[in-house]
């Protein structure tokens, strides 16, 4: 079987600690992720097929059904989706800027996403051990996005909606740099209780 | 286990709770909530330690981070060992170790004791005048044994077990300093709606008023700690307020970004397997109130070290924190006010005060307050010397006479165990001063004060010079309105509580009592923790150092763990004194991060360990380790260096896998080389500007190697750049130059040519990608790939084409590093182990087998094929190795024009040759000089090195590349690789051993 986990080969005894609300960390491989580049007129046109606003300051994310753009910089947007969608979401775009000032590249499985979810201030406790950004709710609610780094490793976070005094984060890691990352999350976490999610489904291609 | 110096009831300890700990192997008992240096003192232990140069004996000396003499090993457990701990700073807990650092056999019977007598021999800088030769001796001789005297301590010997975590973070204010400045700060910026973050290094906040008596002011009619209760009550319930005690503010940087390092684990009476022992803050505030309090002085006089001898403050907050006594029998010595209220406070506990001598004519109201007490003031008089072995059996006082020096006739000796000191009190302004703010001395206060702005800090309380709680309060409530303002924050007007607090008189700073200290100033310690005396100081000036920073160096005076903090203030009078200079000419020493010792747990955080730093696998990582691939460092990846099958050597196991694809196939895991993805209108010109070789006229489908320069013309990365579209390239880099490569590009694309349309993407970890070599490579694709025309014209060298393996969608490409036929495939990552089994499947009876870097290396090395870091070193350029052929004459491209300067075309420049040793079994070490003689004379210039070497099996010969003066490269020509211990006589040749036709990569 191919690697598709950064999860795979973590040993839960060593990275687990007991909780009653315990900080829960999860993979979600294979998400439909490209990234757009491109001059103001690009990213206009690539908004106008896709039917989606663009986010477009620091920190700012949109969303339309399953489809999100997240702000990464001032001519970089990550483009997210359900797996599967990137052949059709690239013709359309490859379409939008035939002729304009752009780029748009397939990053679906250059990078790997690690989710942690469980109580607001225990999440954002976490993420606060490796990431220098500010994330307070103030300064980053629900829908915030940014490229940062994580300890050693670049990320990008995103912020999704949850229920109150809830957190669900997702970073966005290149593969190879995922299970360092995972073993940070998981010190760090350690103290608001710590599990690795029990995946139901099997991630066999 | 009798605590004699323990008061039956009182302290803020939790008598409940009694705690046993063993000190230099004794059982000892005291409660939760004691420091160890209180539960020392309980038992009547005096003696601590002994000093680090003379061997003096040495007790407690203070009651906070300041402490000079109670530095022990305290061990918490296997491994769990903090070699040098001050005993004040650290909270008992069960099963706690202590021990003293120094003195042989131990710290009572110390045979290097004699090393007091001897010191008129030790001056300062006697090691520097001593130890010099012979050469080499300071460190196999001197330094070792001078630093087991010294009684550092040992470094712990096993491996630490706790973990370490570092915390980002945010927020509106940051207050230094939990006493009541930093809490009323605290407060009114929570009230106004910021978020705060208060930090303490002590177990518990409120400062002086909790470190007091009965003596401690009223608030509002009621007793101190009641406001400090209620205050702090109010900051927890606050959601946007983080207290954090036991947390040491290390660094405050000119940006405002602070370092704190917080205790976590080591108190607690019961371990919490789940939290950290400690964790670093880093706290990027919007503002900052540094409320860090003040350091008591002690005083300078003749014998002022021995253990008993302990600030005044320090005596009243031990028995205000543990109900601990400094001694049964006192005598007080003071310059300031402060020490009456440790005297009332003593004396209320049943303590016998023999005498306080003031040494100054007019004490302030406290000292009317001791005489209506019954306590016997003697003004104008002071400490002239003590008494006493191992601890101090009595103190001797004078009348100071009018011109300041003590009269002898008037000395008496006064019988006590107890010595307590205070010279008033200095701000602790090191952080402000870390941070960049000036400082001033302050006359009245004898000490340097926060003097002008410093961008969004701001001192209150006693740090700023605030001798009273309600100048403290009324400072905090201004700096942090003023930081607050600034910050949009609107803060109510708030008056302050109403405080009943006795005005004190002005100190005497205790260098002024120069005529106590001149009589033996060898013997008049200024700086405990480093043995300087006043004396020392002195001779610094004689010697000529005039700079207070030189000063500092030569004598060590202030340079210990503790930083200075009593000693920076004596130490700075006495120079004054000496060199007739007014204390506002000087300035203190420059304060330096960390503030106070830091675990190198903290620092690294997690980053130890297999997380030191991220290990990157490849997509084939666990399918190279289940062929039994030896992985390799390079840069942060994982990678092969050979397959060895049981019982074979690794030499062996690289002969076999060079020879598989010398004559079947081989399957190298190549997905760490550098992908990148260029696009644009622009995307052909950029990289124009940027390669070597011609990119505008590459046909779709094709690719091209080529070399990327410096602006120098030396080479900084070799590669391919793929033409995947009109607009779309793809290039491969080298593994170890991918992030240089592609900052490089950005660099250009960003900074110089922001007018080129051209977007570039790192793409290494969007795809594997895996190497077929061999002649037999095509014959394995025939029957592995479909989709693709695979026959030697129809994909030619240097093609691109995609199609599928085993189903899987493919990218091809044929290309070669090893001289054979040979194709490289980039499937997605998530197959590529499919892939690789699939291959290896449809190879059965071709001979396909792994192979890793070392045969990669001995197969282009029989090429010549430059290996950039290896041919390369940042100098080379590529005349140097006869790649003129890379260099297009069409177009321009960085490094171009550089090339064309006479010095890179002169006959000395280096030029590649191949090597060939004359015994074929003998093999020239990579970096050997290469010189003319087989023993070269001294002073001999190489005229070239060796750059890469290796045992060809295919040759049956060792062969090598190196670099030659180009006026010496002739080939034919006899060389010697001289190297540590051996001298290989080589031939030169052309610098590519095989097929040097190209015929079989091309086949």
């Amino acid at each position: 079987m191919a690697e598709l986990s950064a999860l795979d080969g973590l040993d839960p005894a060593t990275l687990e600690a007991a909780g009653e609300d315990p900080v829960l960390l999860g993979e979600r491989p294979f998400r439909t992720r490209l990234l757009l580049r491109g001059r103001p007129e690009a990213l206009s046109a690539a908004g106008t097929s896709l039917e989606l606003a663009l986010p477009d300051r620091v920190g700012s994310s949109t969303t339309r059904g399953t489809l999100a753009a997240l702000w990464l910089g001032p001519d970089r947007i990550a483009l997210l989706d359900e797996p599967g969608r990137e052949r059709a979401l690239l013709a359309r775009l490859e379409a939008a800027l035939a002729n304009l000032p752009g780029a748009i590249v397939d990053l679906g499985e250059a990078m790997t996403i690690l989710r942690l979810e469980g109580p607001d201030r225990a999440v954002r406790a976490t993420l606060a051990e490796g990431c220098p950004l500010d994330l307070h709710p103030r300064s980053a609610p629900a829908g915030s996005a940014f490229a940062s780094h994580y300890g050693k490793v670049a990320i990008w976070l995103h912020l999704l909606a949850a229920a109150p005094d809830r957190c669900s984060a997702e970073l966005h890691v290149e593969r190879s740099f995922a299970r360092h990352l995972a073993r940070h999350l998981a010190l760090a976490g350690r103290e608001h209780g710590f599990r690795l999610e029990r995946r139901a489904r099997s991630l066999s291609a | 286990m009798r605590q004699p110096f323990r008061l039956p009831s009182g302290g803020r300890i939790d008598r409940g709770r009694r705690v046993v700990f063993s000190f230099d192997g004794r059982s000892l008992a005291g409660f939760a909530g004691d420091s160890l240096a209180a539960a020392i003192m309980a038992h009547g232990v005096r003696l601590v330690g002994r000093s680090f140069k003379y061997h003096r004996p040495r007790g407690i000396f203070s009651a906070g981070p300041e402490e000079p003499n109670a530095l022990l090993r305290v061990e918490l457990g296997p491994g769990r060992i903090e070699p040098q701990a001050r005993a004040t700073m650290v909270e008992l807990v069960p099963g706690l170790g202590a021990a003293t650092l120094s003195g042989w056999p131990s710290v009572r019977r110390d045979l290097f004791a004699s090393f007091d007598r001897a010191a008129a021999f030790l001056p300062a800088g006697f090691y520097y005048k001593t130890f010099f030769r012979p050469r080499g001796a300071w460190e196999r001789v001197f330094e070792p044994a001078i630093r087991r005297l010294a009684g550092l301590g040992r470094a712990p010997e096993r491996p630490d077990p706790d973990r370490y975590l570092h915390r980002h973070a945010h927020c509106d204010l940051l207050v230094v300093g939990g006493g009541p400045a930093g809490l009323a700060a605290a407060r009114a910026a929570a009230r106004a709606g910021a978020r705060v973050i208060l930090c303490d290094e002590r177990p518990f906040l409120g400062g002086g008023l909790a470190m007091a008596g009965t003596c401690a002011p009223r608030i509002d009619d009621s007793p101190a700690e009641s406001w400090v209760v209620a205050t702090i009550a109010e900051l927890e319930r606050a959601p946007e307020v983080t207290l954090l005690a036991r947390t040491t503010a290390i660094a405050l940087h000119p940006s405002r970004h602070a370092l704190l390092v917080e205790r976590v684990a080591d108190h607690r009476l019961e371990p919490d397997p789940r939290l950290p022992r400690e964790r670093l803050w880093k706290v990027r505030p919007r503002a900052v109130l540094l409320a860090t309090g003040r350091i008591e002085r002690p005083l300078l006089f003749p014998d002022n070290d021995r253990p008993g001898v302990m600030l005044a403050g320090a005596a009243r907050a031990h028995l205000a924190r543990s109900a601990v006594l400094a001694g049964r029998d006192l005598v007080i010595a003071t310059a300031d006010d402060s020490a009456y209220a440790a005297a009332l406070e003593l004396a209320a506990a049943g303590v016998r005060i023999r005498a306080i001598a003031d040494a100054r004519l007019e004490p302030g109201a406290l000292a009317s307050a001791a005489e209506a007490a019954g306590l016997r003031v003697l003004p104008g008089w002071t400490v002239v010397g003590t008494e006493g072995r191992l601890g101090i059996r009595a103190a001797t006082l004078a009348r100071l006479g009018a011109n300041g020096a003590p009269i002898e006739a008037s000395a008496r000796t006064l019988a006590c165990d107890a010595l307590l000191v205070s010279g008033g009190w200095t701000p602790a302004v090191q952080l402000w001063a870390q941070a960049g703010g000036r400082l001033a001395f302050d006359d009245a206060r004898a000490a340097f004060l926060p003097d002008g702005p410093c961008d969004g800090v701001r001192v209150a309380g006693a740090a700023a010079g605030a001798t009273t709680l309600g100048e403290a309060l009324a400072t905090a409530r201004g700096a942090v309105a003023e930081l607050l303002a600034r910050l949009g924050f609107a803060i109510g007007p708030e008056t302050g509580p109403a405080i009943d607090e006795p005005r004190p008189a002005a100190s005497r700073p205790p260098w002024t009592l120069e005529g106590v200290w001149r009589r033996r100033p060898e013997r008049s310690f200024v700086d405990l923790q480093n043995d300087v005396t006043a004396f020392d100081l002195g001779l610094a000036l004689q010697e000529g150092f005039r700079a207070v920073e030189h000063v500092k160096r030569y004598t060590t005076w202030g340079m210990a763990t503790d930083q200075g903090r009593t000693s920076g203030p004596l130490g700075l009078g006495v120079i004054a004194a000496l060199g007739g200079r007014p204390l506002a000419t000087l300035a203190p020493t420059t304060f330096r991060p960390p503030t106070s010792p830091v675990s190198f747990g903290a620092l690294a955080g997690v980053h130890r360990g297999d997380l030191f730093r991220p290990i990157r696998t490849t997509p084939l990582h666990d399918w190279c380790a289940r062929q039994g691939a030896l992985f390799e460092d390079v840069g942060l990846w994982k990678r092969p260096t050979a397959f060895p099958r049981r019982g074979e050597s690794l030499e062996a196991a690289v002969e076999r896998e060079c020879r598989t694809v010398r004559e079947a196939v081989g399957l190298l895991d190549a997905s760490t080389l550098a992908k990148i993805d260029v696009q644009g209108k622009d995307a052909a010109a950029f990289l124009d500007r940027i390669w070597t070789i011609d990119v505008a006229d590459l046909p779709i489908g094709r690719a091209r190697y080529g070399l990327v320069l410096e602006e120098d013309g030396t080479i900084l990365d070799d590669g391919i750049v793929c033409r995947l579209g009109e607009r779309r390239f793809l290039l491969f880099g080298t593994t170890n130059g991918a992030a240089r490569l592609y900052a490089w590009l950005e660099r250009w694309a960003q900074t110089e040519w922001p007018e080129l349309e051209v977007w570039i993407t790192p793409v290494t970890e969007q795809w594997a990608t895996l190497a077929l070599q061999g002649p037999k490579s095509r014959l394995l694709l025939l029957r592995a790939a479909t989709g693709v025309d695979l026959g030697p014209r129809e994909f030619p060298h240097m093609a691109l084409r995609e199609g599928t393996i085993a189903g899987i969608p493919a990218r091809l490409r044929r290309a070669s590093f090893s001289g054979e036929l040979g194709f490289e495939i980039d499937v997605p990552p998530s197959r590529a182990q499919e892939v690789a089994e699939a291959l290896a499947f449809f190879a059965r009876d071709l001979g396909l087998a792994p192979y890793g870097l070392e045969a990669m290396h001995v197969l282009r090395l029989e090429k010549g094929y430059i290996l950039v870091g290896h041919e390369t070193d940042g100098t080379v350029t590529p005349l140097d190795l006869g790649l003129d052929r890379l260099l297009s004459k069409k177009k321009d491209f960085l490094g171009r024009r550089s090339l064309a300067l006479p010095e890179h075309r002169c006959p000395e420049r280096p030029r590649l040759v191949g090597l060939l040793p004359e015994d074929p079994h003998r093999l020239p070490e990579p970096g050997a000089q290469l010189v003319a003689e087989p023993v070269p004379q001294a002073g001999t210039k190489a005229l070239g090195h060796v750059t890469s070497s290796a045992r060809s099996a295919t040759l049956a010969r060792t062969i090598a590349l190196g670099l030659v003066r180009g006026d010496h490269a002739t080939p034919g020509t006899t060389l010697f690789a001289t190297s540590a211990g051996a001298t290989v006589e080589v031939a030169l040749a052309a610098p590519c051993f095989y097929d040097p036709e190209g015929a079989r990569l091309r086949g």
